[in-house]
């Protein structure tokens, strides 16, 4: 019997009984401790789950308490029919309680439950609504896979016809891209995932990693053609009930090709329900918004839009950590929210997919979005199959998601090195009068990512005025865990080693001409100095090794720096 | 320390399954509310509370907490003690109040040291070292 067989399990909870409350979390230690987890995610799960079943013991009439476990996480689903949370903002908030005298003598009550759950899960998303009862998600990584909001990268080099340019080593805006002898390289512990070399690579070298997350993606070079001839097989694409698009997905075809038409294109590949990131990205919007008119915020909070700028901030700019609200990007919350459905994402980007790897663990299903886009265009041209409507926004929601677009009072940023000149500002507190930002590492948003190859400002500008095609109103997911910053590599474990090296690097730092020229692979001198002295460069890689500051550059170098500008 | 040497030494009474093994107390953690104390709880630490519901005890069955600490004036029922023993929970009955119970576990739990090593323990306090009572 498999893991996720054995604990498929619902408890059954009943309101008010105080003697049997915790009989479900109890059943679940006991299970998961027949497993093997490990006693300090058992005691984070226990929390959790003894605050959700508590809860409903307090204050609804019945609920459920469903476990599984999925891809290595442990989800619960806590539903009650209850009264219902009129203010979710305000039960999240410390010490506020509405539990009954009753409860408060046996010690509840205290203000805690919700705070104390989010506290220890890594994902948390609360839904209630007055009259209509409380459905609690909580999500927690068995391995701790989950804690960790920016591990590893999702960049590859994937194809070999670099022709050694530079234009991705001076394009990184964290020095993470080395090329030597045309052969590039990203370092792990340096990219945060913003694919500025894809975009500054006009050979398509650099791609999205494939794996588990869905098939290798080479970005479409920027050529006339945007429609390949040779595509992914239809066949090779996951099977899902759901799929999960970004907008500019339909919006790649030309004036021609209406949106409408694409998305009839997609009912051909059999899914039956097509959704837009959008509605998530709209959601987190407007939460961020109330998040920052909140008390004692630290200006300007930074919505987590893009998981790229997430990850810049992490390594560049820690001490502005803070000022990231505490929510899931929205393919993260898209992922969060479909977890009990058959779901399939269409990745735009590395960041994407190191974002959906980190939510849905390895088994989440992943489409690159040219590889999509490359089939779309074949059917276009066809044109054959049935109709196909995309799912609209509720009856309830007459209000188009949409329509909270510019009331944010924030300032919207694109393109990451755009993003890197506001953070600067941000850190150094020139930016108080600004109550939120929306950072974007690419043109346009997820309008502008390197795998589609439409104009992004055109793309963009479809889509907002044509107005057909609307989002439903999807709701934000909160993070419970906190960012933390990245630390770069260690240059040794032993720390008198470390400071060895460290003395060596500036030596030889301080040797070199100090051009900061790109033209030895490395984006700057220090970096070519500690390539050297960390073994991943050769001392005479540099041209002007011995040349003194100012001195005459060899002609080769200098064509390979005027190309790299 | 041992859960009995800290009992003997602090002056409560210890009711605990005649066969359970014997458990290792570093650290307590007194509080009065169900979420303070869930927060506390953790293996080799000791809950001390005035409360005494059905619900402390099971919490802190699921938290796998060595024992609990119930203080003078909470009105603890023998069923639920012996419910609570029978689950392999260690009570202990305090003849103090709550911040007296507190100070004397801290006075204990310095003097010998988490570790029962009263040298090292001499060491700590000298150096500054951890207190091992924490609370709400």
């Amino acid at each position: 019997m498999s893991e996720a067989r054995m604990l498929t399990e619902a408890y059954p909870i009943q309101g008010g009984d105080f003697g049997s409350g915790g009989m479900g979390s109890t059943r679940l230690k006991e299970r998961l401790k027949k497993i093997g987890v490990r006693p300090e995610i058992l005691r984070r799960i226990m929390i959790a789950a003894y605050e959700a079943e508590m809860n409903v013991v307090i204050h609804a009439r019945r609920g459920t308490m469903h476990t599984s476990i999925d891809n290595g996480r442990l989800c619960i689903q806590v539903k009650d029919e209850g009264p219902g949370i009129g203010d979710t903002d305000l039960a999240m908030k410390e010490g506020y309680s509405t539990a009954s005298r009753t409860a408060r003598r046996m010690g509840f009550g205290a203000g805690m439950g919700l705070p104390n759950i989010r506290q220890s899960a890594d994902y948390f998303a609360l839904q209630s609504r007055p009259g209509k009862g409380t459905v609690l998600d909580i999500v927690i990584g068995l391995a701790g896979q989950g804690a960790e909001r920016t591990g590893g990268h999702s960049v590859n080099v994937v194809a070999d016809g670099c022709t050694g340019c530079l234009k991705c080593v001076t394009a990184c805006p964290t020095q993470a891209v080395r090329v030597r002898n045309t052969e590039p390289q990203v370092l792990d512990h340096l990219c945060i995932d913003c694919f500025a070399c894809a975009a500054a690579c006009r050979r398509g070298v650099f791609g999205v990693k494939g794996g588990p997350c869905g098939a290798p993606e080479n970005h479409a070079p920027l050529a006339e053609d945007r429609i390949s001839e040779s595509r992914t097989p239809p066949e090779s694409f996951p099977k899902a009930r759901v799929l999960v698009i970004p907008a500019a997905l339909l919006y790649q075809f030309g004036a021609g090709f209406p949106p409408e038409t694409a998305l009839k294109a997609l009912g051909q590949l059999g899914f039956e329900e097509i959704r837009l990131l959008e509605g998530w990205e709209e959601a987190l919007r407007r939460q961020v918004a109330r998040y920052a008119a909140g008390e004692n915020r630290r200006k300007p909070v930074i919505a987590p839009l893009c998981p790229a700028v997430v990850h810049l901030v992490a390594l560049k700019y820690p001490c502005l950590i803070a000022h990231v609200a505490p929510l899931l990007s929205p393919l993260e919350a898209a992922c969060c929210d479909l977890r009990s459905e058959s779901t399939a994402y269409a990745i735009s980007c590395p960041a994407q997919r190191s974002a959906l790897l980190t939510v849905g663990g390895e088994g989440a299903a992943a489409i690159g979005v040219s590889a999509l886009c490359s089939e779309l265009g074949a059917r276009l041209r066809g044109d054959t199959g049935p109709t196909y409507q995309l799912v609209r926004p509720d009856a309830r929601d007459e209000e188009p998601a949409r329509g909270a677009q510019g009331t944010v009072p924030g300032l919207q940023v694109f393109g990451i090195h755009s993003v890197e000149a506001v953070l600067e500002e941000a850190e150094n507190g020139a930016m108080d009068d600004v109550p939120l930002l929306e950072l974007y590492a690419c043109p346009q948003g997820c309008f502008g990512t390197p795998l589609l190859g439409e104009n992004p400002w055109l793309v963009r500008h479809r889509w907002e005025t044509e107005g057909q095609i609307l989002p439903r109103r999807e709701k934000a997911v909160w993070c419970s865990q906190s960012l933390r910053p990245r630390t770069g590599m260690r240059l040794d474990d032993d720390m008198d080693r470390a400071i060895a090296r460290l003395a060596e690097i500036e030596a030889l730092a301080a040797s070199l001409p100090g051009r900061d020229c790109a033209a030895c692979g490395s984006p700057s001198c220090l970096a070519f100095a500690e390539d050297v002295v960390l073994g991943r460069a050769d001392r005479t890689d540099c041209s002007f090794a011995g040349s003194r500051r100012g001195g005459k550059r060899p002609i080769a170098a200098e064509a390979a720096i005027t190309e790299a500008r | 320390m041992n859960l009995e040497e800290l009992a003997d030494r602090i002056g409560a009474a210890l009711r605990q399954r005649p066969d359970a093994p014997s458990r290792e107390i570093h650290r307590v953690y007194a509080a009065n509310r169900m979420s303070d104390l869930l927060n506390g709880a953790a293996p080799e630490t000791l809950l001390i509370t005035s409360l005494t519901s059905p619900q402390l005890f099971r919490m802190a069955d699921i938290m796998d907490v060595p024992g609990v600490c119930v203080v003078k004036g909470a009105r603890a029922r023998r069923a639920q003690v012996d419910a609570a023993v029978r689950r392999g929970i260690a009570v202990l009955l305090s003849p103090w109040g709550l911040r007296e119970t507190c100070d004397r576990t801290n006075h204990v739990l310095a003097a010998v040291g988490p570790d029962g090593d009263m040298r090292k323990a001499r060491r700590d306090r000298r150096e500054g070292r951890r207190g091992v009572c924490e609370g709400r």
